[in-house]
């Protein structure tokens, strides 16, 4: 055998391996177990350890691209807020243009599941430009000049019952959750809202993003941090409430072992022509 | 003139920030922070308006000389005005506007970012050999880290996340720190030279 051809395997066989992998579990799931990692479980005992009515501050901080992967974390906190009672701030300053309908999609369907109502228990206060560092800055003392006084829908914010409990962050904002894509992300929520207030601040950022933050998760700076659709699973396990996360796990499971399977074999036909050569 | 103002107005406006932030004025310092808050974020709006008219001129300069690929550049300048109209007779959060945002632009999004999933795998399959030993050493914790964020990682070879947890969170946080505090001093000192006068390239009359 030609050993030397299996580093020239025609990438459009690559692609569709792939395309069956991805495709074959969302029809017939495996289902195999997910393992719970140590910054997953540091997420969800930051939220669990909050008084029940606690106020948490979800800013969902993402783009199209990575969405699929930080949707379900905003679905599974709202969930783990809701069965605390907690109630639910939410933002989007990453994108105009979905970052806060895709919030309002994910928090609204776990609401209404739960029981839990717009204006009582969340509220979506919607993107705003500029938000690092001026409005984060702003948040801190007035929530409702940051704001401009109004929801993302431009509702005005006097007439919803949660923002009469909620003036500022400062007082009324018991822990942060931010997922992150870029900027504004994590790294500002940690530089101007939760270090000045001594605020927890926790959330979930896009695989490629993770790597990148590790630093301050061990420095405690981050308490725990959910990784791309991995960290959306577990923590849907933890909370025994699957969802797109776990969904997703085996698609990437068969995604992964045939890029791995490609590579060894790319590497045999590599060294087969080294001996050649 | 023209090259010292905003020169003089950078240098006055860090220094201002600057006292405010590192020194306790009392309630001065809050609200002047507050409202330079406010500055920003009124002057980054204007700051929009370069985007789409910067987007316009070369899109139309394309269309107007029938350069290569003028007709995407004709999609583009119609596809805006439509998208604009609509946006401002409907409202930002009107239902034709949200189906425009969700169902349209939101797909193509996602869809030309996942396609970049195939293109990375097709990428590793070229070019991740074992060359040398950086190259074995990235090869080899790719590998683990790939097998670590899937479950069938731990199903093939147990305790397989946890490796992969670890090498995230120690060598790979080594690695990020030293990057961090490397790329924060040097920001320093490039605007320590913005603020002295000493960079001006900014001003658009060179170094």
């Amino acid at each position: 055998m030609n050993w030397q051809k299996l580093q020239w395997i025609d990438v459009r066989i690559l692609y569709v391996i792939i395309l069956l992998c991805l495709l074959i579990p969302m029809f017939k799931p495996i289902g195999l177990p997910v393992s719970i990692s140590e910054n997953t479980r540091k997420v969800f005992e930051a939220i669990e350890s909050l008084p029940d009515g606690s106020v948490i501050w979800v800013s969902h901080d993402t783009g199209p691209g990575n969405a699929p992967e930080l949707n379900p974390m905003i679905s599974a906190v709202a969930r783990q807020a809701f069965r605390k009672n907690c109630k639910i701030i939410a933002t989007s300053f990453f994108n105009e243009m979905v970052g806060p309908a895709l919030t309002q999609e994910y928090i609204e369907s776990v609401a209404k599941e739960m029981g839990k109502e717009y204006g009582v228990d969340w509220i979506n206060l919607g993107y705003r430009v500029n938000a690092s560092p001026a409005i984060l800055q702003l948040l801190i003392d007035d929530i409702n000049k940051a704001m401009s006084g109004v929801d993302w829908k431009g509702e005005p914010l006097d007439k919803f019952p949660i923002m009469k409990e909620v003036k500022s962050i400062r007082n009324d904002v018991d822990l942060i959750f931010v997922t992150t894509v870029g900027t504004p992300g994590y790294g500002d929520w940690m530089t101007y809202v939760a270090e000045p207030l001594g605020k927890p601040l926790t959330g979930g950022a896009s695989l490629t993003m993770y790597s990148g933050l590790q630093q301050y998760i061990r420095s405690g700076q981050l308490k725990g941090f959910l990784g791309g659709l991995r960290g959306a699973a577990e923590y849907e396990q933890l909370l025994k409430a699957p969802g797109k996360g776990l969904a997703g796990m085996d698609a990437q499971s068969l995604g992964h072992l045939t890029v791995i399977i490609f590579l060894i074999l790319g590497n045999i036909g590599y060294f087969a022509s080294r001996k050649k050569a | 003139m023209k090259r010292q103002l905003p020169i003089i107005i950078v240098f006055v406006t860090a220094l201002f920030v600057m006292v405010t932030k590192f020194f306790d004025l009392g309630t001065f310092s809050k609200t002047a922070q507050d409202e330079l808050n406010l500055w920003i974020t009124v002057s980054s709006v204007f700051a929009f308006l370069l985007g789409p008219i910067n987007l316009v001129r070369l899109h139309w300069s394309n269309v107007e000389k029938k350069r290569p690929n003028w007709v995407y550049s004709a999609i583009l300048l119609v596809v805006l005005v439509i998208s604009t109209i609509i946006m401002f007779v409907d409202g930002v959060n009107g239902k034709v506007s949200l189906f425009i945002v969700d169902k349209i632009a939101n797909r193509i999004d996602s869809a030309i970012y996942a396609m970049l999933g195939f293109y990375v795998c097709s990428a590793a399959y070229r070019s991740f050999k074992l060359k040398n030993t950086e190259a074995s050493i990235l090869l080899i914790s790719a590998v683990i880290l790939m097998l670590g964020q899937a479950p069938i990682g731990d199903a093939i070879i147990p305790n397989t996340s946890k490796l992969a947890e670890w090498i995230l969170t120690v060598p790979n946080s080594a690695g990020m720190r030293g990057i961090r505090i490397g790329a924060s001093i040097g920001a320093f000192a490039a605007s320590i030279r913005v603020i002295l006068g000493l960079e001006r390239s900014w001003t658009g009359t060179g170094s």
